[in-house]
């Protein structure tokens, strides 16, 4: 289309979108919303499913939370489609299966007396929990990553896979790795693809000061002293940013994502983290428009006002850093040294082709005390050592967004469900444990989950059939760990999912 | 009200700048009257150069804050009525030490009627400054002034620099004497608000006898001996921060320091007050952060973890105010 054109297309569209926006008051509770005003853009269609892949600390958590709330306004305006409740069935199953797992892991746990050292962060509990991807050779299946720790022991990363059908689980499909992948899948050629994008330089920036789902749940058990998050963040960070190995890892693994992003990045809609914090309002509006859910900047600024820098999830408590969240913050503690090893690693590229201005040369006369503490120990060629509680610094140490090849971490063996990918427990016997628990475990929910996919497009008869033969397998979980409590669950989850189907 | 035939000066300096020996130059003309410190007011008049040089700089401790309300309390113009009590025949009455540019731009403005006043500011290479004012804060270690120190002082510093709860602190006491040294010269920055007052190098007046009796007598308005003035620089300083016969350079005197004073030092100094003392010709290049070739260091995940200060104090000091800035 003519560029010319197109562009007062847009223009006329947003005028429209703007006129109705304005007349539709929202309300503050998005759960009570009433219908939207615009035209209907859905009618005959279903409601669209989006899968939102992003860097880790690029905004990923805030769009996965805000395509959220725009799918939800539009929720109502799409038919109740047959495969619904096929879902809402496999959300039970998905349910079961996380409180079987997470009972067999804290058992290993409690065979070996450390269940009162145990570190295992609610957001793990939920199968889906944690960071997910498609297994690059078989596709068929989602990888999803365990993290645990063990007080005064250390902790492991453990990979477990399932049919990648429960990430169907979230409205919202969410991945941090492999951009291409997801678009060479069939199966999701119909999905709204999202990518959240961040200046590269800011992420490494947050990457340095996170702290994990682990190190928060260790902050929320063991930290007596109520040391505040933002001084543990700071010596942390000093760890980090005085290390640039470690600075690199992060470097090499942001990179990779890059490339495969840019690689594809036309074939997904994009929300780039500094307009969301700098005018949530219009960019949240542009944005709905572009994934074909349209409201207006009044309703997207309520959409924003509960999780505008706000920590937005559950159990994980220390997501979002206090008092941070400001775009170009990174220059108040990032060094000329550290851009010295992006350069190298040819993230000048990287910043033209997302549309950021290249790396900078900081005037060192400039610099924040925290950064002349951190050049400082960089020209010393020393490693910044200060960082207090060391199992609280080795549980936050990052997991999944480093290059961690040149930090000599162990593993185990791949097995068909699960492979610990990383461990620094000093008793490997209890991680062999866990493993092969959640080996066995692992192979009993695929088992049913299959059993549940099979029949997807099956009629309602066959499907009624299946379904009850479940709850006698699910029973058998109950079984498995002894709980009179999760077979009543069992029993309630079945009957409401009986109860849909009859309806 | 000001005699109009007197002078008026007030020398500033936040200390440790060869002031009493200074003090004792500008009342080396009988016509002067000076005050040093918080001092009492006789105390240069009264006193006695020789005496102090052989005793060294332990009156600072005992009598150094005992006019503090003086100074802090009067206007100058009641402040000069006093000196002028004290000394009748006084052509040029005034202070040294007694205010930094920042206190006495103050004072200056409290005052309601016009004044006039000549002040000039004393400087000394920081690090020459630090290493002396560190000194200083040990030899007060269980005098009331050390409550100052570290009520006062070191808190200030640490709601102004939360970093430094992140420094290596494997002696509390040093680390207390250090950082309050550096807020010291990180407090030269308040002076910068007030342009165009004349600079004297400490290191110069010392040495220099042509520069001191021109300090001297553009200060006081009064004449000063040459010969005079240079046997007192010829018989040397008071104060033991200078009785150091290796004379160590203030490089050589950074390049002793331990990293964590080196830190402490490059975060709480400011860029301003560095290129200040760049302006007035001191080589200050210990105190910059240059660009350096990325030093990969051996990545280790094993290593037993530093003790920083906000750890001390977690173990020994539960209630230090240090504390309540980094816990929820």
């Amino acid at each position: 289309m003519n560029p010319v054109i197109a562009e007062r297309l847009t223009r006329r569209l947003d005028s429209i979108i703007q006129k109705q926006g304005t007349q539709a008051k929202p309300r503050q509770n998005l759960g009570n919303t009433y219908p939207l005003s615009y035209p209907d853009f859905s009618k005959n269609k279903s409601l669209p499913r989006p899968i939102v892949v992003g860097a880790p600390r690029s905004g990923f958590t805030l769009t996965i939370g805000v395509t959220n709330a725009i799918l939800n306004l539009h929720k109502q305006n799409f038919p109740f489609d047959p495969d619904s409740k096929w879902r809402m069935a496999l959300r039970k199953l998905v349910d079961i299966a996380s409180i079987y797992l997470t009972q067999q892991y804290r058992k290993t746990f409690e065979d070996y007396g450390l269940i009162d050292q145990l570190v295992f962060n609610g957001e793990f509990h939920l199968i889906v929990g944690g960071p997910k991807w498609l297994d690059k050779e078989n596709p068929a299946r989602v990888g999803v990553r365990k993290y645990l720790g063990v007080k005064g022991q250390g902790d492991f990363l453990m990979n477990t896979f399932f049919p990648r059908e429960i990430l169907e689980y979230y409205d919202v499909t969410h991945s941090h790795i492999d951009p291409p992948l997801w678009l060479e899948q069939t199966e999701y050629q119909n999905h709204t693809m999202i990518a959240s994008v961040r200046n590269p330089i800011g992420i490494i920036n947050s990457s340095s000061f996170s702290l994990n789902a682990m190190a928060s749940e260790y902050i929320q058990l063991f930290n007596e002293q109520n040391i505040s998050q933002d001084f543990i963040r700071q010596r942390h960070g000093l760890f980090k940013l005085s290390d640039l190995n470690f600075i690199q890892g992060l470097g090499v693994f942001l990179k990779k994502y890059l490339d495969q992003f840019l690689s594809v990045r036309n074939q997904y809609t994009t929300m780039r983290w500094e307009e969301l914090i700098e005018s949530p309002g219009a960019t949240i509006s542009k944005f709905s428009t572009e994934i074909g859910l349209p409201i207006s900047v009044d309703q997207a600024e309520a959409i924003w006002k509960p999780m505008a820098h706000q920590n937005t999830l559950q159990y994980h408590k220390h997501n979002f850093r206090r008092g941070k969240g400001i775009v170009g913050d990174w220059k108040n503690s990032l060094v000329n040294e550290h851009f010295e090893v992006l350069r190298e690693l040819n993230f000048d590229h990287y910043l033209k082709e997302l549309g950021y201005p290249k790396i900078p040369e900081l005037n060192p006369r400039d610099y924040s005390p925290y950064q002349k503490l951190v050049a400082s120990h960089i020209q010393r060629g020393e490693i910044y050592r200060n960082v207090g509680d060391m199992d609280l610094f080795g549980f936050a140490f990052n997991k999944s967004n480093i290059d961690a090849s040149k930090f000599n971490f162990q593993s185990l063996p791949k097995q068909e469900w699960t492979h610990v990918e990383r461990t620094t427990v000093k008793n490997q016997k209890v991680v062999e444990a866990v493993s092969q628990i959640a080996e066995q475990g692992c192979a009993k929910v695929n088992n049913i989950f299959q059993s549940w996919i099979d029949v997807r497009n099956a009629d309602t008869r066959e499907l009624e059939k299946v379904w009850a033969d479940l709850e006698k397998r699910c029973d058998d979980l109950a079984l498995d760990i002894n709980s009179q409590r999760f077979l009543e669950i069992i029993k309630t989850h079945f009957r409401e999912i009986n109860q849909l189907y009859r309806s | 009200m000001q005699n109009p035939h007197n002078t008026y000066f007030a020398v500033t300096t936040p200390g440790l700048s060869a002031t009493r020996w200074i003090s004792f130059a500008l009342a080396s003309n009988q016509d002067a009257f000076v005050t040093h410190g918080k001092h009492p007011l006789h105390s240069i008049q009264n006193g006695s150069l020789v005496r102090e040089q052989q005793m060294g700089d332990e009156e600072s401790i005992t009598d150094g804050n005992k006019m503090k309300w003086f100074y802090e309390n009067l206007s100058l113009s009641e402040m000069h009525q006093i000196f002028e009590s004290i000394k009748p025949d006084a052509k040029a009455l005034g202070t040294v030490h007694s205010f930094t540019i920042e206190s006495l731009s103050k004072k200056i403005t409290e005052n309601t009627e016009d004044f006039r006043i000549n002040v000039s500011n004393i400087l000394r290479h920081p690090v020459n400054y630090i290493n002396s004012h560190f000194n200083l804060v040990k030899s007060a270690e269980g005098h009331q002034l050390y409550e100052h120190y570290e009520r006062d002082l070191f808190n200030k510093a640490l709601t102004l620099f939360p970093e430094l709860l992140l420094i290596d602190c494997d002696n509390y006491s040093d680390f207390l004497a250090f950082t309050v040294s550096c807020l010291s010269v990180h407090n030269l920055i308040y002076d910068l608000n007030v342009p165009d007052i004349p600079h004297y190098r400490m290191e110069d007046l010392t040495t220099n006898t042509n520069l001191l009796k021109s300090f001297c007598e553009k200060t006081t308005g009064l004449p000063y001996q040459t010969s005079v003035l240079n046997q007192m620089i010829q018989g040397g300083a008071i104060n033991t921060h200078k009785k150091d016969k290796n004379k160590k350079t203030p490089l050589d005197i950074f390049e002793d320091w331990k990293p964590w004073q080196k830190d402490m030092c490059k975060i709480m100094i400011p860029r301003e007050v560095v290129e200040m003392f760049e302006k007035n010709g001191y080589q200050m290049d210990m105190l910059d952060i240059s660009i350096s070739k990325p030093n990969y260091s051996e990545a280790n995940h094993n290593f037993a973890p530093g003790i920083s200060l906000a750890d001390y104090l977690s173990e020994q000091h539960r209630s230090h105010y240090g504390l309540q800035l980094i816990t929820d």
